[in-house]
């Protein structure tokens, strides 16, 4: 299942109000259900804020986000979130926190979380390491146990914030992959925060371009790359669509562009 | 099967004897030997009578001789302290899950909190015998109170050091307070309880004890004075040996909980 999601004139700003910091300034974009959205911009520009808005765990000041349910006015059992720095409980398992989503949700016995818990465990590859705690994994394990503990409750839409930011490049590599794999079979909507370009066109659908202080949304990308993509990434990073992508996009951002 | 068996037991014994061999575990022990023996021969080659300082075999004698008396007092010296350290533990948690959980409660009652700590709660003594008789309730009120404090502000430094990110993280699930509460913050603050709770049964057992000292019918600590009053300085050192080993046991055995409990892969707390 996937929904849509609406985001108009949004504004935050945090601090108090005699000194305000302006972040969030009229951002407005429409995700139709079921599309891997990829938003990039500059370092510190309101990225993390704007998903934190759209999961309903921070107060914005004015504007609103409307999903397939609705308005947005807290958090949600539609919507998940992939943290940026994983932010697993160091005191709990692999299984424990994957369980820990599907415990919050009402009308779910323990026995069936965590008969679905094991599932994820599963799909994300991380079979056998269901009793380790989070200090013993590696940050490509960790971020495989974030994003079964999102998938688990069934969202329909997933908020990604950087996800593979921290992770080596091979690991990466693998998890985008991956993740492709499983939004094809779930079909959830996705909103993917980055600031790698590759990662943006290799994975989505449409891109848009956030700028800083305060952000608000500058420029668009349509990708059209022929999907299923994985299995032929060596053929789309060298294709001539990825190549114009990826200079329209340096130059969006202030990047140079190479010839 | 009888073998095997004597196997582990030859495996155990030579576990033990590498544990006593290291350094951090035999310097400390020569030390023990050293004190003890100087003491034994020397301090009576000093011409100490025995009534002033009795040698360590005098005491173990003693210890011997006086040990269903001393037991019996410790065992009532126990339960005072059972009750006002439960409702120290206990009672201090609460107040400062409260203290947390509401910032107005904090905001009235912190600076108060501190400032009983700070207050020395035996020169209240006095006060509790008016109130509450020469007794087993005073004794408890002064255990409970003196170390209720420390057991407050540990307990609430650790909720405070909680990672406002994983409250967050739990709140995208749509988890509500108590599910905070359960998930992060019942775990997070563990370390410093534990911290607080070993202040508190050090605190808690002195208060007992000094309680006895001035209220006491019965207690080890009440027994203490009897044997100074008749000049049995060796059975007062048996006693003062039966006080600091059942201490160290109580220490010893909350360290040993908070082993248990408090272990993630290698985040094991890193607390006093
Ligand atoms: N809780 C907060 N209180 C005050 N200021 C904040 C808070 N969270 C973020 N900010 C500020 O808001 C701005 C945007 O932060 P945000 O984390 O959304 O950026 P980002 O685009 O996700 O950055 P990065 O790419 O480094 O992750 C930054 O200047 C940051 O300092
Ligand atoms: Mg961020």
């Amino acid at each position: 299942m996937s929904q849509s999601v609406s985001v108009v004139g949004l504004r935050k700003s945090y601090g108090s109000d005699a000194d305000p910091l302006a972040v969030l300034e009229d951002v407005s974009f429409d995700v139709t259900a079921g599309e891997f959205v990829a938003i990039v911009g500059p370092s510190g520009c309101g990225k993390t804020t704007l998903l934190k808005s759209i999961a309903g765990i921070v107060d914005t000041d004015s504007g609103e986000i409307v999903t397939g349910q609705g308005p947005v006015t807290g958090p949600s059992d539609e919507i998940a979130m992939v943290f940026q720095d994983f932010r697993l409980l160091p005191w709990k398992t692999v299984l424990e926190n994957v369980v820990m989503g599907l415990d919050i949700q009402p009308d779910r016995s323990d026995r069936e979380a965590e008969g679905v818990a094991r599932e994820w465990i599963e799909t994300v590859g991380l079979a056998g390491s269901e009793q380790s705690y989070p200090s013993e994994l590696s940050g490509g394990m960790k971020q495989r146990v974030g994003l079964a503990r999102a998938l688990a409750v069934d969202p329909d839409i997933l908020l990604m914030d950087e996800p593979f930011g921290s992770l080596d490049a091979q690991t990466r590599d693998r998890l985008q992959t991956e993740l492709l794999q499983l939004w094809n079979s779930e079909q959830t909507t996705i909103l993917f925060v980055t600031h790698d370009i590759s990662e943006a066109i290799y994975l989505a659908d449409r891109i848009l371009v956030i700028s800083s202080k305060p952000a608000t949304i500058t420029a668009e990308f349509e990708v059209n790359l022929q999907r299923p993509r994985w299995g032929r990434r060596v053929e789309i990073e060298g294709s001539n669509e990825f190549e114009r992508l990826r200079n329209r996009l340096r130059k969006k951002l202030g990047l140079t562009v190479e010839r | 099967m009888e073998e095997s068996k004597q196997q582990a037991v030859q495996v155990r014994l030579s576990n033990i004897y590498t544990a006593l061999s290291r350094r951090t575990v035999a310097l400390p022990g020569v030390m023990f030997v050293v004190v003890v023996i100087g003491w034994e021969f020397g301090i009576p080659a000093l011409g100490v009578e025995s009534y002033i300082l009795p040698t360590p075999s005098e005491i173990l004698a003693s210890f011997v001789e006086e040990y269903p008396t001393i037991i019996e007092h410790l065992q009532y010296t126990l339960k005072a302290f059972a009750v006002g350290f439960v409702m120290t533990v206990v009672g201090g948690y609460l107040l400062a899950l409260a203290m947390a959980e509401w910032s107005i409660l904090e905001t009235v009652l912190y600076p108060y909190v501190i400032a009983a700590r700070s207050i020395p709660i035996i020169t209240l003594l006095p006060i509790f015998i008016v109130w509450l008789g020469f007794g087993f309730s005073s004794i408890v009120a002064i255990s409970h109170l003196i170390s209720f404090f420390a057991m407050v502000v540990n307990s609430l430094s650790g909720f405070k050091s909680t990672d406002e990110e994983l409250v967050e993280m739990v709140q995208s699930f749509s988890g509500n307070r108590r599910d905070v509460f359960w998930n992060v913050y019942l775990y997070s603050s563990l370390p410093y309880v534990f911290a607080g709770i070993k202040i508190c049964v050090i605190l808690a057992f002195t208060g007992v004890i000094a309680g006895e000292y001035l209220v006491g019918t019965e207690g080890i600590g009440h027994l203490i004075l009897q044997y100074n009053n008749s000049f049995a300085t060796d059975a007062m050192f048996a006693t003062i040996l039966a006080i600091s080993v059942t201490q160290l046991l109580l220490f010893g055995l909350v360290v040993a909980i908070e082993r248990k409990v408090v272990s993630w892969g290698d985040g094991v707390a890193q607390s006093v």
